[in-house]
């Protein structure tokens, strides 16, 4: 009976832990930082690779998208500080709230990868990322899909 | 379940839902994966569909289970000759999206699991129209 006194009395301040946190939106900014960084891993690791300048040109903005290019001449690879760049990209998702998060590619034949011409079959990472996001979100309990 | 009777089918779905029932496409103007190049190459139809299943993460569901869940995306890129406009291939993009809607697919020991389909002109490339059909979908290993 004890036990049972005890385990109760753990969960009580279990749960109250959890709410306060929930109010405090950390819960949810956490998510969305997790989720940004859940889908440029996932996007990156679904895009082929030749030379390396479409996977290379993945990056994270918010509020905006940017125009800018990473690789200049498609034969350059990620340098030691900017994969830590886009993580502090990512990680400023709790300070934008609610702010649209964008996570692209400009290349500029992204899109016929990505979709597909009469002569080369489509790779769709995008939607594949986005599906490995579903169920990520699925599994934290955000939301039913 | 294993992925040979996955994309057996999933293919299944589009054969008997699709292409058997259509008026606009058959057999012989459908490519699937690593199948039926040299047949268009050489532009012989007005329309065709490359049909391509396209498999991403797999997960363990449940701790202390070996129930692993797979998502994937079936992609029906349809093509229809440029300069004839789009009633042509987007009849045929409506009965592929009704084939797969919400549906729940079970063919050869695998029960498929489609989401709702998306639809998007690519656009002209060459001689050819595209647009494509993005069908989510997913699977669990019993």
């Amino acid at each position: 009976m004890a036990l049972l006194k005890s385990n109760v009395a753990e969960f009580n301040t279990k749960i109250l832990a959890w709410g306060k946190m929930h109010k405090s939106g950390i819960t949810m900014n956490t998510i969305v930082r997790k989720l940004l960084l859940d889908g440029l891993v996932s996007v990156t690791n679904y895009t082929p690779v030749d030379t390396g300048y479409l996977r290379y040109n993945w990056t994270v903005t918010i509020g905006r998208p940017t125009s800018e290019k990473f690789g200049t001449e498609g034969l350059k690879t990620l340098t030691y500080s900017e994969p830590q760049n886009l993580q502090a990209e990512a990680s400023k998702a709790p300070k934008a709230g609610f702010n649209v998060h964008y996570i692209q590619n400009n290349a500029n034949y992204a899109e016929p990868v990505n979709n597909g011409t009469p002569r080369m079959e489509a790779r769709q990472m995008v939607e594949l990322a986005m599906g490995d996001l579903i169920m990520s979100v699925n599994e934290t309990g955000v939301m039913a899909v | 379940m294993t992925f040979v009777t996955v994309h057996n089918a999933i293919r299944n779905r589009f054969s008997a839902n699709v292409v058997a029932s259509s008026s606009a496409i058959g057999t012989d103007d459908v490519v699937y994966d690593n199948i039926g190049f040299e047949a268009h190459d050489a532009g012989d139809s007005a329309l065709w569909v490359r049909f391509q299943i396209l498999t991403g993460e797999s997960e363990v569901r449940e701790l202390g289970s070996s129930v692993a869940r797979t998502t994937g995306i079936a992609l029906a890129s349809v093509f229809s000759l440029a300069g004839r406009g789009d009633n042509l291939s987007l009849g045929l993009v409506d009965e592929i999206v009704s084939a797969f809607k919400s549906t729940t697919h079970t063919y050869g020991g695998a029960t498929i699991v489609f989401r709702t389909p998306s639809v998007q002109h690519i656009g002209r490339d060459g001689s050819w129209w595209q647009t494509n059909v993005s069908i989510p979908f997913y699977t669990d290993d019993a």
